[in-house]
């Protein structure tokens, strides 16, 4: 078994940023890549579930059941200082690399251990040990980001187990009857703004319905407004991957750990012709047209503007933090578009974790209001 | 002889396609770590400690998922590349020397509409799903400039048989007199791929898109399959544009795989330099500007060859 225990093994990472630990994330991004381990995109291909920061009860709740949808072998910590995380990617390689505690514990889920290592056939998990709230919270990959309700099941299936109800039909912009699905985006999804939620109604891939909130919004500080080449930098990055050019994320993100890592002088160095490359790019000005974020603004230019507040800052300027749009304004933004249009402009948002109207008590209450 | 020597090839022509696809992964894998500032070699290597990996994972179950379909969609990608490369003639060696192969490989490239959205509906989930919708969006701009793009050679060959078509590319190879189809070819194999700039069926924006669900064996059938894809892309390239073994002093058969590596090459090197394409922008551009310019290369090539009888 010497390639399947090899402990120098990249590891596939699921990052969980628990708002106001931007920092701590973007480090620990820094030290993950620069030990050749790869940021997961989704729960199902990740071994190793790393939180960034401590997190809230309705966080905890979410966490808990990405972590119920992982595979084995797989590895859970949360990292609360920054002393950590030169050690967490070495435990991380042992524990998943203990076969005999990953089969105890898959045995635990019930999990039939000896087919970690096999092509055993599907796993179910039984019905039997676990209450039904619990037993759906194993089994529901359908939502594999998130919360949901039972009313929201966004099933399409006709032999549909449990007894859900099939998704109603709408037509969609071209008239085209398409399945309608509620579905909750975040607060655990790749590139996206942390601890923010936004229930959608999809009709095909187009948003006909959203609102937004920010999960254990009474119980985290206000998160400070991030400001710096390094965030500027994870802004721009994130606003790239999304748009799917990795290679270019990937150069921006390496400037970003560049600088995060007191390798400032580097930074410089790469900053102008990373600018360059992006500004020329026919092919991006023209995939990104028509985004609007506000009237006078698109995605491009908020990318652009990005990139060159990064400059300033890597040369010593001053330069205007971004403007934050508070989480409540989301849903217009988003609505009538397709997902991936709305990916693109919530990526190019600071959201700011609070509705404008700013007061404890009508946070309360807004949280749940429906945008319509 | 002959039909020994094919049906032994026709044996091993899966390995050799694997083998070239964990070449491409491990290519990619480079430049990939190139650009992040990850030593290369780590790239270098990732395909294989990926393999080991996903084979020591569980693999996941998802409730109210169409397995058999899902499955189906995942194991079907290296299928249909493996299938597509039986016509693929290699020196004196083509297991499949049928005299419609040039349609052979169209009906194995449709069969991907299929599978690559069985992969994303079989799941029963959001974002697989809406994967499914963009690679069938993606599909409905290639399809029809790749099916022309096809037809090019033949035409110019006067017929669908491979053997035929590589043997009418002496002394000019078919890239050289018609380009814009085998420009369109070849981002029509990355696009049936669902690879580089045309990965927004597996977008990062919803979380994998068709990989999502995946994992342990299941996933890795699929990236495989997705390398193999590209593999035969470049492979089947050779007979049509790039005039098969045709070459000095090596065999023909090493022709072949030389062209191919190169072809996967460059592949791999402009994919990396471009940004993905929005799928509805991807739409816009098939029907607007590609389609009518594989037509005219249609034409062209029509009347050269009417000429050329006549």
């Amino acid at each position: 078994m010497g390639v399947t225990t090899d402990r120098r093994r990249p590891l596939h990472v699921l990052l969980v940023e628990v708002p106001g630990n931007g920092a701590a994330r973007i480090a620990l991004e820094a030290a993950a890549a620069s030990a050749g381990h790869v940021l997961a995109t989704h729960p199902a291909e990740s071994d190793v579930l790393l939180v960034c920061g401590t997190p809230g009860p309705e966080m905890r709740t979410v966490i808990d059941r990405v972590w119920d949808q992982m595979p084995y072998p797989k590895h859970r910590a949360a990292l609360t200082s920054p002393d950590e995380i030169g050690t967490v990617f070495t435990t991380a390689q042992d524990s998943l690399t203990d076969r005999r505690a990953q089969r105890s514990a898959a045995r635990e889920d019930g999990i039939d251990g000896r087919h970690l290592a096999e092509d055993g056939p599907d796993h179910e998990h039984p019905n039997d040990e676990h209450p039904d709230d619990t037993d759906e919270s194993m089994h529901e990959h359908d939502m594999p980001m998130g919360g949901h309700d039972h009313m929201s099941m966004d099933h399409m299936s006709m032999s549909g187990p449990g007894g859900y109800p099939l998704a109603d039909g709408a037509d969609d912009r071209d008239g085209l009857e398409m399945d309608v699905l509620h579905r909750r985006l975040g607060p655990i999804l790749p590139v996206w703004p942390a601890g923010v939620i936004l229930d959608v109604t999809l009709t095909g891939d187009t948003i006909t319905d959203a609102s937004a909130s920010v999960i254990d919004v009474d119980d985290h500080k206000r998160g400070e407004p991030q400001s710096g080449a390094a965030s500027a930098l994870d802004q721009a990055a994130q606003i790239l991957a999304v748009a799917g050019w990795d290679a270019v994320a990937a150069r921006t993100l390496r400037v970003r750990d560049l600088a995060v890592t007191g390798r400032r002088d580097q930074a410089r160095e790469r900053i102008r012709p990373l600018r360059r490359r992006i500004e020329r790019s026919v092919m991006l000005r023209w995939s990104l047209r028509g985004l609007q974020v506000r009237p006078d603004i698109d995605v491009r230019t908020v990318l652009l503007t990005r990139l060159e507040r990064a400059d300033a800052a890597l040369n010593g300027r001053q330069f205007e933090p971004e403007p934050a749009t508070p989480v409540d304004e989301i849903p217009s933004l988003v609505k009538g578009r397709d997902i991936g249009s709305a990916r693109l402009i919530i990526a190019a948002l600071t959201v700011f974790p609070m509705p404008r109207a700013d007061s404890a008590d009508e946070v309360g209450t807004t949280r749940r209001h429906q945008h319509g | 002889m002959v039909d020994v020597g094919n049906a032994l090839w026709a044996l091993v022509l899966p390995g050799v396609v694997l083998v070239l696809a964990i070449l491409a992964a491990s290519g990619n894998a480079a430049l990939a770590a190139r650009d992040r500032g990850i030593p290369v070699h780590v790239g270098v290597l990732s395909p294989f400690r990926e393999t080991g990996r996903l084979l020591r994972q569980q693999r996941r179950s998802v409730l109210g998922a169409d397995s058999l379909l899902w499955r189906i969609g995942g194991s079907g990608l290296a299928v249909a590349a493996f299938l597509a490369a039986l016509a693929v003639p290699v020196g004196a060696l083509v297991p499949l020397d049928i005299p419609v192969g040039v349609v052979w490989f169209n009906a194995v490239d449709v069969s991907l509409w299929a599978l690559w959205w069985l992969l994303g509906w079989g799941g029963n989930s959001v974002h697989p799903l809406i994967g499914g919708y963009r690679f069938l969006a993606q599909a409905l701009a290639y399809e029809i400039p790749l099916m022309f793009a096809l037809t090019a050679p033949a035409i110019g060959a006067q017929s669908l048989r491979l053997t035929d078509v590589v043997a009418a590319q002496q002394p000019i190879w078919f890239a050289l007199t018609m380009p814009v189809a085998f420009i369109v070819y070849c981002a029509s194999v990355t696009a049936f791929s669902a690879w580089g700039p045309f990965a927004f069926p597996a977008g990062t924006d919803i979380a994998g898109g068709v990989l999502g669900e995946l994992s342990g064996v299941d996933r890795l059938l699929v990236l495989a399959g997705r390398w193999c894809l590209l593999v035969v892309g470049a492979a089947f390239a050779v007979p049509m544009f790039l005039g098969g073994g045709a070459g000095p002093l090596l065999p023909s058969a090493l022709w072949v795989l030389l062209k191919t590596c190169l072809l996967l090459a460059v592949f791999l090197l402009l994919g990396h330099a471009m940004p993905a394409i929005r799928p509805q922008r991807l739409a816009e551009l098939g029907w607007v500007v590609v389609l009518p310019l594989v037509l005219l290369q249609l034409l062209v090539t029509s009347v050269l060859a009417v000429m050329g009888k006549g």
